[in-house]
């Protein structure tokens, strides 16, 4: 096994205006961040028609930002962030021994916390605006966490009945389905996932994020496609004391090695949208997003 | 010297409430000192003193009192009743006071410094995380990223707002802070809530010194009363201090559009003598903020913001939020406009923070609290929370994010069964809220009739902090008062507004005035000082304001063929009324709902007399003036507004007043009346400015237009020849130019003369002629590079004044022989009608859209 494995990833989005637009303001969230296990090695974005303003800054979440804004009459935009990332093929500490302490141990030294882990983890144990405290919800992760268990196995656990109980099933809900909504409905996205599990862990005192990122398009031979290949991925990273963060992809019923590439990091999907924009004109809009990851 | 019994104040006038502290009286009955002058003119005046401050208030109110008035305009109570008992401060305690807002906010700005610098209360937990981690006035978007904060990359991080940061004194966030007091029990201000997003009441405060000032001329001087003047003087000196490029600085206030607030807001705007805009004003390009003027784009430098700051930019504030300026925020980084308050100020407001605050004090400012505040626990604590739930039914609670629509719940108000629902509630989330002390305020005197009143009141002060740090104090504010004998006081339910009055011990300076030094250029003539979007509405102004005049006319004229005739056969009348219906609907491009032997005509005219909801009726004429008018509530002068008002509301109360349609007679004449006045005031009062010209512009284009269809429906189309003279001369009458004709012509009414009249005689103004004429004479006075792209609207005046000298009046009134129609009438108006709509697109198209080019 390579020591790293190198990706190119492609993420395009193209809108098609049914009426021209004079005036276009842009956020986007797609330079993948480094991460203990990931090196960003370059990051490129294309952009057309060319804006007349480009600018770039780091988000609340330490997460890389682009900001343009087109401002001349236009009737489509392509936005094509090129990045190449490496990550480490070593193994990840949650692979090896360590203690697994009691959650509830956890959930209770979580608010004591002081100086940079105050906010930097502490942060993550308060709901965000799409992941609200649901009595059910809470009920249902509980069921993983017997007394005593450890947040590892907890989780674990979790993501395991997460995986059995809901179909994933792309086209079954919109960006802004509520958990609500995905608890009762039993299926959804990787974001649905992701956000259910925030929600649910949240409720229980733990510190959670959500990460956006990418998996592999065509595995290598031998390997299984993953779900959620075809576009932009989504899972969580749990704060497990020992470890530091832990990925757990609800959505394939894994923790995240070498396949997953992390774009951004927020409290939940809202924070890290690939790309928001405000557009002055008139019409409507049709978007095309398409993925592309490949080995280097 | 005055005796102890000179000093108390008749028991028949005033009895204090059950409140344990009274502002006007001691326990014993006695007058505080600061009230004394005042307690003698109500010993001297009795009640009839009061009657005569009703009297006094009243028309003050409705000369001044913009923010009251237009509440009442719009068929609204206002949110406020105007109340003339000041609430009086002496020197000394006001001195304390004054420490103790200075303090504040000092504190309110270190702590901002501190929530988007390193945030070292979090990290050091002195103040929860939670309480601001979940506060929607928390803005992520302007937390500097610590590393890059460190390595000093790219100017330090964010100029022009983050100039922010303990170290890095002066700050930059906190302009003005409002804080509200309430007197406790044993007499001492207590601090009930921080207003730090955008605080409101200045210009309720400013309006309610106006008002009192000259309803106790007497009393105010003897007081020696502060000014406020001075305040404002300061703050528009920190406004306008930002460094830009060897310009003026252009200072623009923002406010949302349809806020509760707006009046109050445009009276600031008027006072201060800055541009009041809406969102959709500014654009932003080139990471520059714009206003969209009648000159083009103009640079904006600093905005002062009315609206909150979580709304201002829809690109980087919450999700699904979509009003605001985009890219205002990405301006902001790149250092090219600056925000007063900081949009990010809000997360202070969260009453979270109170039971923090000593100890926040301590941290930042190594200082004591001046002002306590009520005390408060937040349930995100055990010991807390325990203590808030076993004290449930004498707490107050509040939600730590104002922002969330949590709405005070007095534990007192509650049946055991709501208290029940109220302990889960706050179990359930228990970060989420607050319990606060219910305290009883202390009572204060309120004219309510005749007689003196208590009530519970609060004080909203304000301080204003410079980039020096120095910190002003407002020496006043707005005091409310509760409407209702209760202890509650709210803001948004309303209730009575008093001045408040700050007692000098020297006697200050006569004239404080706020008007800018000789040799600055005024604002007023500049187009590109007026938003574009107050050009449309002035346009609109005037062309609503002439519809709603010749609407007026005709329903006038087929009223006075019902109730007094012509004289003529009965069937005559009929067929001539017909005819004025029938021209009315096509006019104003209404479907008629009357046929031969159909509907009863009556109804029908009740029906444009009195349907708002009808296309081309009265009513709604007089709507679409109003709204349009009140869009830009800012440009009138007091008088215009009260003409405005007096328009829809005579209108309004002759719709009540009326049994039948008879009854419209009088109330048509004296509308008529309003709306002639609005146009000679709007005439006197304002500059002859573009925006002006657009008012006038707009009444030109629509008087124009209505007076081509009516033409083209008395005289080129076919008429019956019994009913000819009669249509002629209702022809005339709506175009209000008979008596001119009688005058001209004495003669016979005869169709060339009348079209002579009103299109060739180019000294009446009724006249097509002098329409064009008055439009190419002020359209030229507009700025020709309006921005926007068109063709040149005076080419299309010129072809028009061309077309109509290719023809005499004589030649226009030659019939068919067939059908005693008029073609070359008819094709003439036909294309006038189409340029004249023309020319409303061009000036749309010039002036008020800035979306292709700058």
């Amino acid at each position: 096994m390579p020591e790293e494995f190198r990706y190119r990833v492609i993420h395009e989005t193209s809108y098609l205006y049914s009426g021209r637009i004079d005036l276009c303001h842009s956020l986007c969230c797609l330079c993948p961040r480094d991460t203990p296990f990931q090196t960003r090695a370059s990051h490129f974005m294309a952009i057309e028609p060319r804006p007349e303003v480009i600018g770039d800054h780091v988000d609340f979440f330490g997460n890389h930002r682009n900001v343009f804004s087109v401002q001349h009459s236009h009737e489509k935009l392509l936005v094509r962030s090129t990045s190449e990332v490496r990550i480490s093929t070593s193994p990840r500490p949650w692979e090896g021994e360590f203690e697994d302490l009691p959650w509830e141990r956890v959930a209770a030294e979580l608010p004591a916390l002081r100086g940079e882990a105050t906010r930097a983890i502490g942060g993550f144990r308060l709901a965000s605006p799409a992941t609200a405290p649901l009595a059910e919800l809470r009920d249902y992760t509980l069921a993983s966490f017997p007394a005593g268990t450890g947040v590892f196995a907890g989780c674990q656990a979790l993501m395991d009945r997460v995986h059995r109980d809901f179909t994933y099933s792309p086209g079954s809900t919109a960006v802004h389905t509520s958990i609500q909504e995905v608890y009762s409905g039993r299926q959804g996205v990787c974001q649905d996932f992701a956000h259910l599990l925030l929600s649910g862990l949240r409720s229980i005192g733990l510190s959670a994020r959500y990460v956006s990122g990418y998996l592999e398009t065509l595995p290598p031979p031998g390997k299984p496609r993953l779900q959620g290949a075809d576009a932009s991925h989504a899972w969580i990273d749990v704060y497990v004391p020992g470890l530091d963060w832990v990925p757990f992809d609800p959505t394939n019923n894994l923790c995240p090695g070498p396949r997953h590439i992390v774009a951004a990091i927020g409290r939940d999907y809202f924070d890290v949208q690939p790309l928001r924009g405000i557009f002055l004109g008139s019409g409507s809009q049709s978007l095309g997003v398409r993925v592309d990851v490949a080995r280097s | 010297m005055e005796t102890a019994e000179a000093k108390r104040m008749p028991g028949e006038f005033y009895r204090p409430g059950p409140s344990a502290y009274d502002e006007l009286l001691h326990k014993d009955g006695t007058v505080r000192e600061p009230w004394q002058e005042w307690a003698m003119l109500c010993r001297e005046g009795g009640e009839k003193i009061y009657r005569a401050w009703n009297k006094a208030t009243i028309r003050f109110v409705r000369e001044i009192g913009v923010s009251y008035s237009v509440h009442r305009a719009a068929g609204k109570r206002g949110p406020w009743s105007f109340d003339p008992v000041p609430w009086i401060f002496g020197a000394s305690e006001w001195a304390g006071i004054e420490a103790g807002i200075a303090q504040r906010v000092r504190l309110c700005s270190a702590i901002l410094a501190d929530l988007y610098g390193d945030q070292t209360l979090i990290r050091e937990g002195i103040l929860p995380l939670e309480i601001v981690y979940r506060d929607r006035g928390f803005l992520r978007p302007f937390v500097l990223d610590p590393e890059r904060n460190r390595k000093g990359g790219r100017g330090g991080g964010i100029p022009g707002l983050v100039n922010f940061g303990k170290k890095t004194a002066p700050v930059l966030g906190l302009s003005l802070a409002a804080v509200d007091l309430a007197r406790g029990p044993e007499g001492r201000m207590w601090v009930v809530n921080q207003r730090t997003d955008c605080p409101f009441g200045l210009g309720f405060a400013l309006e309610n010194r106006s008002i009192l000032s000259r309803v106790l001329p007497a009393t105010f001087q003897r007081c020696q009363v502060h000014r406020l003047a001075n305040f404002f003087r300061t703050w528009r000196g920190e406004l306008e201090s930002n460094p830009s490029q060897g310009r003026e600085v252009r200072v623009v206030i923002l406010a949302a559009e349809g806020q509760a607030q707006e009046f109050e807001t445009a009276y600031l705007a008027n006072y201060l003598g800055y541009v009041r805009v809406v969102p959709g004003d500014l654009t932003v390009r080139d990471q520059k903020v714009w206003l969209k003027t009648l000159g083009g784009l103009q640079p904006v430098d600093v905005i002062w913001r009315a609206m909150p700051g979580r709304m201002l930019d829809p690109l980087e504030a919450e999700a699904g939020n979509v009003f605001g300026i985009p890219g205002l925020f990405q301006a902001m980084r790149a250092g090219n406009v600056t925000v007063m308050n900081h949009p990010g100020a809000g997360v202070v407001e969260t009453p979270g923070l109170h039971p923090f605050l000593p100890a926040i004090a301590k941290a930042l400012l190594s200082e004591e609290l001046i002002l306590p505040t009520v005390a408060t626990w937040w349930c995100g604590q055990p010991r807390e929370l325990q203590h808030v739930l076993a004290n449930l039914p004498k707490m107050v609670i509040k939600g730590i994010d104002i922002r969330s629509g949590f709405q005070t719940i007095y534990g007192s108000d509650l049946s055991d069964s709501r208290l029940q629902e109220l302990r889960n509630r706050i179990l359930g989330d228990p970060g989420l809220y607050v319990g606060q002390e219910e305290v009883h305020f202390s009572t204060i005197p309120c004219l309510q009739g005749a007689a003196l009143e208590p009530r519970s009141a609060i004080l909203r002060a304000y301080g204003l902090q410079t980039r020096s740090g120095e910190v002003h104090v407002l020496p006043g504010g707005l005091a409310r008062a509760s409407s209702e004998q209760s202890f509650i006081v709210s803001t948004l339910a309303g209730g009575i507004s008093k001045d408040v009055w700050v007692r000098s011990d020297t006697p200050p300076p006569r004239h404080v005035t706020l008007w800018k030094p000789e040799g600055v250029p005024t604002e007023e003539t500049n187009p590109s000082h007026i938003p574009s979007r107050t050009g449309e509405n002035l346009f609109w102004t005037g062309r609503y304001a002439e519809r709603a005049d010749v609407t007026a006319r005709y329903l006038r004229r087929i009223l006075r063929n019902r109730v007094e005739g012509f004289e003529q056969d009965s069937e005559l009348e009929e067929r001539h009324e017909s005819f004025l219906f029938h021209a009315f609907c096509e006019v104003m491009l209404i479907a008629p709902r009357l046929h031969h032997g159909g509907k009863d005509p009556l109804l029908e005219l009740a029906s444009l007399l009195e349907d708002e909801t009808r296309l081309g009726s009265l009513p709604a004429a007089l709507d679409a003036f109003r709204r349009a008018s009140h869009e830009i509530r800012d440009v009138w002068s007091a008088t215009s507004l009260q003409a405005i008002e007096a328009c829809a509301d005579g209108w309004m109360d002759a719709r009540g007043a009326a049994k039948s349609v008879f009854d419209y007679y009088a109330p048509l004449d004296r509308l008529l009346l309003d709306l002639t006045a609005f146009v000679g005031l709007s005439l006197e009062s304002m500059t002859r400015d573009a925006g002006w010209c657009l008012l006038d512009a707009g009444r030109r284009i629509e008087r124009a237009l209505l007076l081509v269809e009516l033409l083209q429906h008395g005289l080129a189309r076919p008429v019956e020849p019994e009913v000819a003279s009669l249509v002629c001369e209702s022809v005339l009458v709506i175009a209000d130019s008979l008596v001119t004709f009688r005058r001209r012509y004495r003669r016979e009414l005869r169709p060339h003369r009348v079209i002579d009249l009103l299109i060739y005689v180019e000294n009446n103004p009724r006249s097509l002629s002098y329409q064009f004429d008055r439009l190419e004479q002020f359209l030229a006075l507009l700025p020709r590079d309006g921005g926007g792209k068109g063709n040149n609207p005076l080419n299309l005046i010129r072809e028009a004044r061309k077309d109509l000298q290719r023809f005499t009046p004589e030649q226009l009134s030659a019939q068919d022989a067939t059908n005693g129609s008029r073609p070359d009438l008819r094709d003439l108006l036909k294309r006038q009608r189409k340029r004249l709509l023309r020319l409303s697109d061009e000036l749309t198209m010039a002036y008020f859209s800035h979306s292709l080019r700058r």
